[in-house]
């Protein structure tokens, strides 16, 4: 799309807007009687909750102060009573929070913040209910838990129909924690996500989803579009959600203006010491933050965006919006790295991390980016179904990373090469029993398990259903899903449905299988064993007719490999029979039965069998159990290397 | 001796030291390369070069599956290898008494001398590592420290390699504990008492600590630089692909290494000795071009006198 063609664009968006505006206006006199709303047209985001911000950033105070008005839209099915907001920042208020206290303690990434954060509204009106402060009315506390304030009622005077807009005005300030993650500030560095009062989505059957801040959960939210006015001291660097409108100095202050279109979030971020380096990526204005001392990692993310925008684009449908900000945060606020928050990312690694051979910021970066999709375009319910955002996503970020890099996509150092699949199912592997991973993000035991099943063992078993059953056709499926899912909320079962359609009922019922219930499976080469066959020898008869038939040396073998295959899960395999002339025979098993045996007669002995040779089956459990063979290998390799290892650590310490 | 023949006796003393090294590292890695290779190699068509594959993925089920019995095996190997490592001090007293004799003399007798000097070698070797573990962990702590005060207020790089140079002053500090005690050993290997090669240890590490700091990096550096050459190459080779061939060029490419690094140390014992000695430097056959860095303390001068009554 050439700079015209994006204004073009940018103006029909705007008639859009204006339109929805005049008819949400209508709306407004009679918020009882509004109509249904009409169904949102394929890959077209409805503006149901949009926002227009001023805030103020106090940075030695690390307060915000803040007004706005949201203009929101029932879009389902029943009338209302009530409104629900999202206070997340509460959830660093006190130790007693579900976000802080125990068993939880930290956020995913294990520290402790040194300081509280907390948000206070201050007033809430509803121009169509009158001009009374709702606030005042407000339910003081989450649902059934006096300790925590991030899931707040509103009850409402009157009945809100489905189709009614209603505009409200609000007040609030914020007090940012230090970073424990996604948000906050660390010395001049701030990262402000979850900085407002923010609605929660109601579903189109009513029902508000709404939950209280866990540590373990992300978000879910309404599209909508943000208008957003900053005050902030004027050294300050901002990067923010959208397209940057204005930049005005007054004194020793800033005021910027950003404008965000189709987005459900907003989030900016604010530090002195920025560096700034802007690229043009396929018609998206990138930008990337990065902190002194970082030049060879933001030319990593440079390249890394470079790579995967364009992939992402082509196989999940076009990137939406004009803009992209990266950020890479100051090590002393690694925390606030590797989130995601429509077209903002954070990536992260400390200075030296782009030369390391581990692709860490390149990784972050990619898995971030994805999230453009997965949690930014399709926008599911992160808090009850976090695989259809997370694991779908680091699937995503696998495949492109094993694309741009080959067997090092995740370590790429002399001598020794790991794959990001390798790595993960490992995790996803030792977790497999432990949940299913398609549940609501609190029922996880911890962030560990969440990371080894959501992230992991969701990205293993695609990346098995791939192997299977072809990587092209689970590409058609996932881009079929993302394209026609765009803006609307999808759950699981429409993406479980183009599984069906684009691989089949096998694959759908593996995938369904491996992600609801737990499913797991290993396969087993239990046994290998070979006699001779050929015309009969030894002594036969009696007396003068006995006949001794010794070996004419042309006997034949027969050999037979016992299979098994162990757990809930089917994956046709092949099974590989080495003989001892040194070749190889493959056989397919479509393993639908529990064991199988695999014959073969010849004069050659079959020496070793592997089943699944190409190591399709990544959820198999044990990969060691996998092969036999009639001799074992004394394993001169792993012998040399380890005398190595051990003759240069004897020289370290050595006398 | 002919420079010829010193030279002769220093190959096989380097010889020496490393077969017994060799042997030593064989004899510790073996369990624990069996319990790696026997969860998913060992029954495997490829035997274990399948753990040397790119991307990793049955090196880490190898890893995953056998590491209960990996544990088990290393807790074994530490065990041996402490007893491995207070033998180990014998073949490097050989080592010492090769480069330190004057007269010819072969391997027997260079080995009658470090079982003498074993009990005051295995002693210093391990209060060497007591007090470098002591002086590593302290500095760690400290600089652990340090570090995530000077994050949140210095830029990144400047903190990081700020906390870096004092980091090497650590492990100057500890590398410092190895000269004194290469020094100390020398110094005993010619014969002196207990407390008199402690004390000409200490005094040659204080007139001559440039030159022999300039020689114990250069070491280091030969210890660092050795196996990361190669290292590309064991890659280029890959073990994973067949041919037979791969394994034998890569063992001679690691164990060039190691013998590289056992002829570094040797060198550098000679340097020590001829820095110890250089009063007398015209009478060693070795011209390593080392100045003294200053004037050598009485103390050093008369190192070769023999022991006083009451020493």
């Amino acid at each position: 799309m050439s700079r015209l063609a994006e204004a073009a664009a940018g103006v029909g968006l705007a008639l859009l807007g204006l339109a929805l505006t005049v008819a949400s206006a209508d709306s407004q006199a009679q918020p009882s009687a509004g109509a249904r709303p009409a169904a949102p047209p394929d890959g077209q985001p409805v503006r149901v909750a949009s926002y227009r911000l001023e805030a103020s950033l106090d940075a030695p105070a690390h307060r915000i102060t803040g007004k706005g008005t949201l203009t929101w839209t029932n879009t389902s099915s029943e009338p209302t009573r009530e409104l629900w907001f999202h206070l997340y920042l509460n959830a660093f208020k006190n130790d007693k929070t579900v976000f802080l206290r125990s068993p939880f303690g930290a956020g995913r990434s294990g520290d402790h913040g040194s300081d509280w954060g907390y948000i206070d509204v201050s007033r809430l009106v509803v121009r169509e209910l009158g001009p009374d402060d709702l606030w005042a009315r407000a339910a003081r506390h989450s649902p059934g838990d006096p300790d925590d304030q991030t899931d707040i009622v509103v009850p409402l005077p009157a009945e809100v129909a489905p189709g009614a807009t209603l505009h409200i005005d609000f007040e609030w300030q914020s007090r940012l924690p230090s970073i424990v993650e996604r948000t906050g500030y660390s010395g001049s560095f701030h990262l402000l996500g979850h900085w407002f009062p923010k609605l929660a989505r109601r579903e189109p059957d009513g029902r508000w989803a709404h939950f209280a801040f866990h540590p373990q959960a992300e978000f879910y939210a309404d599209f909508g579009s943000y208008d957003v006015t900053l005050d902030v001291p004027a050294e300050m660097v901002v990067g923010a959600t959208g397209s940057q409108l204005r930049d005005e100095r007054v004194g020793a202050r800033r005021r910027l203006e950003f404008h965000a279109d189709a987005v459900h979030d907003f989030a900016w971020t604010a530090f002195p010491d920025f560096r700034e380096r802007r690229e043009q990526i396929e018609n998206v204005d990138v930008r990337f933050l990065y902190p002194p001392g970082h030049e060879a990692n933001a030319a990593a993310t440079v390249e890394a965006v470079r790579f995967a925008l364009p992939r992402f684009s082509r196989l999940y449908g076009a990137y939406p919006h004009p803009t992209l900000t990266v950020v890479h945060p100051p090590e002393h606020a690694r925390n606030a790295g590797g989130m995601e928050y429509p077209t903002f990312i954070t990536t992260g690694g400390p200075w030296w991390a782009a030369s390391s051979g581990l692709r860490m910021v390149e990784g972050v970066t990619v898995h971030e980016l994805g999230h453009q999709w997965f949690q930014g375009v399709l926008a599911s319910n992160e808090h009850q179904w976090p695989f259809l955002d997370e694991g779908l996503d680091t699937f995503a970020e696998m495949r492109a990373m094993s694309a741009r890099h080959g067997a090092g996509s995740m370590v790429a150092l002399p001598g020794l090469s790991v794959s990001g699949a390798a790595a993960r199912r490992a995790l996803a592997i030792r977790a497999g029993h432990d949940h299913p991973v398609a549940q609501p993000a609190e029922r996880f035991s911890s962030f560990n398990s969440i990371g080894a099943l959501v992230y992991a063992r969701t990205a293993i078993a695609l990346e098995t259903i791939g192997n299977v059953w072809g990587h092209d056709a689970l590409e058609r499926a996932l881009e079929s899903y993302t394209r026609r899912e765009r803006f609307r909320h999808p759950g699981p079962k429409s993406f479980l449905e183009d599984v069906r359609t684009h691989l089949g009922s096998d694959a759908h019922d593996a995938l369904s299988a491996a992600l609801f219930d737990k499913g797991w499976v290993d396969y087993e080469l239990a046994d290998l064993d070979c006699v001779q066959q050929g015309p009969a020898r030894g002594v036969f008869g009696d007396g003068a007719e006995r006949t001794t038939i010794a070996s004419d040396g042309a006997q034949q073998r027969s050999c037979r490999a016992l299979v098994r295959r162990k757990g809930t899960l089917r994956f046709p395999v092949d099974v590989e029979l080495v003989f001892a002339d040194g070749t190889r025979q493959r056989r397919r098993w479509q393993a639908s039965e529990d064991w199988a045996t695999f014959d073969a007669a010849g004069p050659s002995e079959v020496v070793a069998a592997v089943v699944d040779p190409d190591r399709n089956v990544l959820l198999d459990e044990n990969l060691g159990n996998n092969s036999r063979r009639k001799r074992g290998e004394f394993g001169h390799r792993t012998l040399e290397r380890m005398t190595y290892a051990v003759q240069l650590a004897l020289g370290l310490i050595g006398p | 001796m002919s420079a010829l023949a010193r030279t002769r006796r220093a190959v096989r003393a380097v010889a020496l030291v490393y077969a017994l090294r060799a042997l030593a590292a064989w004899i510790l890695a073996s369990p624990l390369a069996r319990a790696l290779n026997s969860t998913v190699a060992a029954q495997h068509p490829r035997g274990d070069a399948i753990l040397f594959d790119a991307g990793g993925l049955e090196l880490i089920e190898s890893l995953r599956l056998s590491l209960g019995v990996l544990g088990s095996e290393l807790k074994g190997a530490l065990l041996i290898g402490t007893v491995l490592g207070a033998l180990s001090v014998i073949p490097a007293a050989a080592l010492l008494a090769a480069l330190v004799e004057d007269e010819p003399s072969g391997p027997a007798e260079w080995v009658r001398r470090a079982v003498t000097l074993f009990p005051r070698f295995v002693l210093s070797f391990g209060a060497r590592l007591f007090l470098q573990g002591a002086v590593l962990a302290v500095g760690a702590l400290a600089l652990g420290r340090l570090g995530r005060r000077l994050a949140s207020s210095w830029p990144e790089q400047s903190a990081d390699l700020s906390v870096l140079g004092l980091g090497l002053l650590v492990l100057a500090a500890a590398s410092a504990l190895g000269i004194y005690e290469d020094l100390f050993r020398v110094e005993s290997a010619r014969g002196a008492t207990l407390g008199r090669a402690l004390r000409q240890a200490g005094a040659l590490l204080r007139a001559r600590w440039l030159a022999l700091g300039g020689s114990w990096l250069c070491l280091v550096a030969c210890a660092l630089v050795l196996p990361l050459l190669v290292a590309p190459l064991v890659g280029i080779v890959d073990v994973s692909r067949p041919g037979s061939w791969r394994l034998v060029v890569v063992t001679f490419l690691h164990q060039g290494v190691v013998l590289g690094m056992v002829a570094a140390r040797a060198v550098w014992l000679a340097i020590v000795i001829e820095l110890g000695s250089a009063p007398r430097a015209q009478r060693l056959p070795i011209d390593l071009q080392v100045p003294p860095s200053g004037p050598i303390p009485a103390e050093v001068e008369a190192h070769d006198t023999p022991p006083q009554p009451g020493e």
